[in-house]
This record gives structure tokens, C-alpha cells and sequence, in this order.
């Protein structure tokens, strides 16, 4: 994830009470569980309710600005397109507080027709107006970001985990390669590109007896399976002049994003440099660490 | 709208290299024998409309085809004839009745279209045949182009709805459309597009490339901190020209 420094005073969330969002579907109440919802497709009508109110007193305070001046607008920024990556977004809800009406209701209506594969959800408060005694520190420019709350939501489940296919591997590559296991289809030149939309693992379904071992053989076999494919792709990074990317302009879900997580938790603390180095010299113990990664997060389909 | 949503047909990757790797059919096979050789990477949605007919899919590579006539092809056409089917065809997929909404938002739809549907178009518009301008993402041939009309559309009601769409260089669309969090947003896409023709006229066409990629970076960090989408369309044009200045000036 890209780290942020902001230039001035945020609220920290104390003054902030934003209740969880509240669901319907097709008229019915409905159940969003795990960041997913089920059923969902073009046809859908989706209605989302919640509630935010902002202690203004504390909020004043904490970012140095008179109670009785500060107005924030509450906006909720709709997005959709690939997993973690909106491809379109826009503001689908606004309201402006100040002391005396320092609650919004904020209710929106999605249509399926205009979701593709999840919905993202961002509430923000920003400043609209800070009047005129404002500390050094203080926000001073409409729209500046004071405190955001996001969900993401699938309705396309499979996306949620490892992008992972079954294919024929003898009708899918003319050149051979029918006894492989298993394929990484990928590119270090696209390491810009959304990971869950550049990268998928493709598992050779003439060999169903290793098919079934990554399915339905626990958390061990995908696990190593997993590590291999991080492995694959850590040092093929490392080697590139445009890796780690550029923390000014890297997008959170980029390929280069996701591997570079990856180094730093299986590499914590240590320079691509020095991961580079260990690749190159010790090559075993640069796979020890590698093999560290992914304790308890995977789910094959 | 919800009614009528057509379904179209997905092409997943190992299909997009099944026929990258079958040029012949690309360039001299008909629309009905790709989908035929790609069939068993072919998907549609579950549910939620109606797939799209035959008729439907002919109508879009009828449509698509005609406007690459009038620039050109198959045989003909330079750099601006390519510019100008782009701006065209962008323009009339934003206008599309056929793909839309949360479907043309799918990488594995254009990827379809560019190599089931009208891969002769692809070949003509970018002749090194690169496969990224089939595959589906910022750089397919059509879904690029679908992208750039929805960040720079003025809206139905404007007297020079796609006038963003001609105006702008390759490069500054590039620089506007493929950067996730400002093509994403047409907001922001639109401001940074209207400040782009100002600032064009007035230092010339030649010093805007570097200046684009300067203002495009200076948006992107500011837009961390700032939220272009609350402020007023009149506030956000402020903004958005006046970083086009600090940047003309670093």
C-alpha cells in the first residue's frame, strides 16, 4: 500500500461515528458476508443505508479549527471494474455538516447494470469550509481529505482468490508442454497492470490427479504451490530496473504492489538490493524465506 | 436499461494466445470461425440479460467496420487517418447501444472483440499486430478507445459532446486515460483534458508532452490529499489549470 504523508492536521476517528453499511436486495435485506455478495448480477437492484455523525467539538479540535466554522462535506465515492483497481468511480452521495447538523444519512442505489465483478464503496468527510482562525497545521482547502472509511464488495467470488484456472494444457499449447503441471501466465514489462487481472495460474486438467491435490489437498499443496509461483515472480522483479515501482505513483493492487508486499514480508526489513544479493548467493535460504509466506491465507477453488 | 443488457462473450487468456498463434485466421478467417476455434475459452455471464445474438455481434463489427472504411482501411491509411478513426470510434462506443455499462467495464469482453470479432481492424490500426492492442486492458485497440470517451464525454446534452476525444494528442490520452486513479475518475479525466486544450493553444503542441507527464504526476500526488470530485466543476478547473502552470514553470 502506498503510505501517504498528509501536509496537515486529519481526524483521527474518535470524532467520528460511522455506523456499518446496511444492505438490500431486490427489496430483501441482505447479508454481506465475507466483502461478498451472493445472487448478484446485472439485473439486480442493490440498496445501501448507513449512518456517520462527527463530533464537531472534538473534530474542531483536533485539527485546529473553530467549532462553530468548520464545515465538512460527507461524500461516498461509488467505484466498480476490476478487484482492487476501480476502472470507473464517481460521487454518488453528498451532504455538508457543521455543529448544528452534524449527522448524515447517506443512502445509495446501485444498479447491477453498472457493476462489474465488485463494488467499492469509499466514504470520505473533507473539508468545505474552515472559516478564518485556523491553526499552522490546519487544513485549509476545500476538498481536503480529512478521514475515509472504504469497503470493497465481489459479486464475482472467484476473483477474490489467487487468480487460478483449469485448462487443457495439450489443446492450449500447440508447442507441447502436455505433461507440465502447472503455468504462470504473466508479465515483469506489466508490473503496473492490476495483479488480479494480469496474472492467473493455470492448472493442467490432463493431469487430474494433480488438479484434484491443489483442489482438495489442503493448505500444504496450494501452499507450496503458492511459494512457487511468488518465488517465480520475486526474482524476475528484482532483476528489473523499474521494480520496487515508484511510491508517488504505484497503484495499491498492481502487480509490482503485490510483489513487493511479498518481499517485504518474507524479506522484512531488507532492501531490494539486498534480497537481490541473497538471490544470487544463497540461493537456498532466499527460498526458506519465501516459503515463509502465506501461513493460513489461501483458498483454492 | 436493466432489461435489456446484453450479454456478450468473454475470451480468457489462454483463448486471446490460441488465436494469437493462428495469424491466418486473425487476418482471413471470418468472425464465426475464431469464436469457433476459441469456443472452449469463450464464457458469457450466468445471468442478468440475454447473451448477445449473432446479429448483435455482426452489427457491432459492421459498425466498427465501417468507420475504419472511412480512415482507410483495410489497405490505406496514415498516422492521422489512424488519429482520426480513433477519436471517431471512440465517440461511437461511448454512444454504443451494443456494450456498455458494467460489461464494457470486462478486460476478457475486448478481448473478444479485438480477436473474435474485428481482429482485421486491430491489424490495420496497429500493424506490428502487438498483443497487448488484443488482450484485454488499457491497451486494447477498442477498450482504449471505450475508456478514453467515458473519462473525456462533456455529456449527452453538450453541443461538442466528443470535442475532448479530438483534441487530444495520443500522448496526453495515454497520460489521462491509463492512470488508474485519474482515468477512473472523469471528474478529474475531464478537467485534466479541457486544461490540456488551454494550455495546448497557448505554448504549442510541440512542448506538451513533457508538460502532460509533469501536470499528470503533480494530479495524481495532489489528488491523494485533495478531493477533486467534492469541489465545484469551476474550483476543480481552477485546480486543475493552475497545476498546468506550476508544471509549464518546473
Amino acid at each position: 500500500m502506498v503510505e501517504i504523508a498528509f501536509p496537515y492536521l486529519r481526524l483521527d476517528g474518535d470524532a467520528v461515528a460511522a455506523g456499518p453499511w446496511l444492505a438490500t436486495l431486490d427489496g430483501e435485506p441482505c447479508v454481506i458476508d465475507n466483502h461478498q455478495i451472493e445472487h448478484f448480477d446485472y439485473s439486480a437492484s442493490l440498496r445501501m443505508e448507513r449512518d456517520v455523525s462527527v463530533d464537531f467539538a472534538r473534530a474542531a479540535d483536533e485539527i485546529g479549527i473553530a467549532a462553530d466554522s468548520l464545515q465538512l462535506l460527507c461524500i461516498v465515492t461509488q467505484g466498480t471494474g476490476n478487484q482492487r483497481i476501480p476502472r470507473g468511480q464517481q460521487i454518488v452521495a453528498r451532504q455538508l455538516l457543521d455543529a448544528e447538523h452534524p449527522s448524515a444519512n447517506l443512502e445509495i442505489a446501485v444498479h447491477g447494470h453498472d457493476v462489474s465483478r465488485s463494488l467499492h464503496l469509499a466514504t470520505e468527510l473533507v473539508l468545505f469550509s474552515a472559516g478564518s482562525t485556523i491553526g499552522r497545521l490546519s487544513p485549509k482547502h476545500r476538498g481536503a481529505r480529512l478521514w475515509k472509511d472504504s469497503i470493497r464488495i465481489s459479486v464475482d467470488p472467484g476473483g477474490m482468490r489467487f487468480p487460478m484456472e483449469t485448462v487443457s494444457f495439450a489443446e492450449a499449447f500447440s508447442e507441447g508442454h502436455r505433461d507440465a503441471l502447472w503455468f504462470l501466465d504473466w508479465s515483469p514489462q506489466h508490473l503496473d497492470q492490476e495483479f488480479t487481472s494480469s496474472v492467473r495460474l493455470y492448472l493442467n486438467e490432463d493431469r487430474p490427479e494433480f488438479v484434484e491435490a491443489v483442489q482438495n489437498g489442503g493448505d500444504i499443496v496450494l501452499r507450496m504451490l503458492i511459494c512457487s509461483v511468488a518465488g517465480q515472480m520475486i526474482r524476475s522483479a528484482i532483476t528489473l530496473d523499474h521494480f520496487p515501482p515508484d511510491p508517488a505513483i504505484g497503484t495499491p493492487g498492481s502487480t509490482g504492489s503485490v510483489v513487493e508486499a511479498w518481499i517485504k514480508q518474507a524479506f522484512p526489513g531488507q532492501s531490494v538490493g539486498s534480497v537481490r544479493t541473497l538471490a544470487e548467493n544463497d540461493p537456498a535460504r532466499f527460498d526458506l524465506s519465501i516459503g515463509s509466506l502465506f501461513k493460513g491465507e489461501l483458498d483454492a477453488e | 436499461m436493466p432489461n435489456d443488457v446484453r450479454l456478450m462473450p468473454r475470451l480468457d487468456e489462454i483463448g486471446v494466445r490460441r488465436l494469437l498463434g493462428s495469424p491466418d485466421l486473425l487476418r482471413e478467417g471470418t468472425m464465426a470461425e475464431r469464436l469457433a476455434a476459441a469456443a472452449s475459452s469463450i464464457t458469457h455471464a450466468a445471468s442478468g440479460g440475454s447473451r448477445a445474438s449473432q446479429e448483435d455481434l455482426q452489427a457491432l463489427l459492421d459498425g466498427l467496420t465501417a468507420l475504419a472504411v472511412q480512415h482507410g482501411f483495410p489497405n490505406r491509411g496514415g498516422a492521422n487517418d489512424r488519429a482520426t478513426f480513433d477519436a471517431a470510434c471512440g465517440a461511437w462506443l461511448g454512444e454504443g447501444d451494443i456494450l456498455h455499462g458494467a460489461e464494457a467495464m470486462r478486460d476478457d469482453v475486448w478481448a473478444c472483440v479485438a480477436c473474435c470479432i474485428a481482429p482485421g481492424i486491430v491489424l490495420w490500426r496497429f500493424e506490428d499486430g502487438h498483443p497487448d492492442r488484443f488482450r484485454g486492458g488499457v491497451r486494447n485497440t477498442f477498450q482504449r478507445l471505450w475508456l478514453r470517451a467515458c473519462a473525456v464525454d462533456r455529456g449527452e446534452g453538450h453541443k461538442d459532446r466528443w470535442g475532448l476525444l479530438r483534441a487530444l494528442s495520443e500522448d496526453a490520452s495515454v497520460q489521462i486515460t491509463e492512470r488508474p486513479g485519474i482515468g477512473a475518475d472523469s471528474n478529474i479525466a475531464r478537467a485534466l483534458a479541457e486544461a490540456w486544450v488551454v494550455t495546448s493553444a497557448r505554448v504549442g503542441s510541440n512542448r506538451m508532452e513533457p508538460l502532460t507527464r509533469r501536470a499528470v504526476r503533480m494530479i495524481r500526488r495532489d489528488n491523494e490529499i485533495t478531493c477533486f470530485g467534492a469541489l465545484s466543476e469551476q474550483e476543480r478547473s481552477a485546480r486543475v489549470q493552475g497545476v498546468f502552470e506550476r508544471a509549464e514553470k518546473a
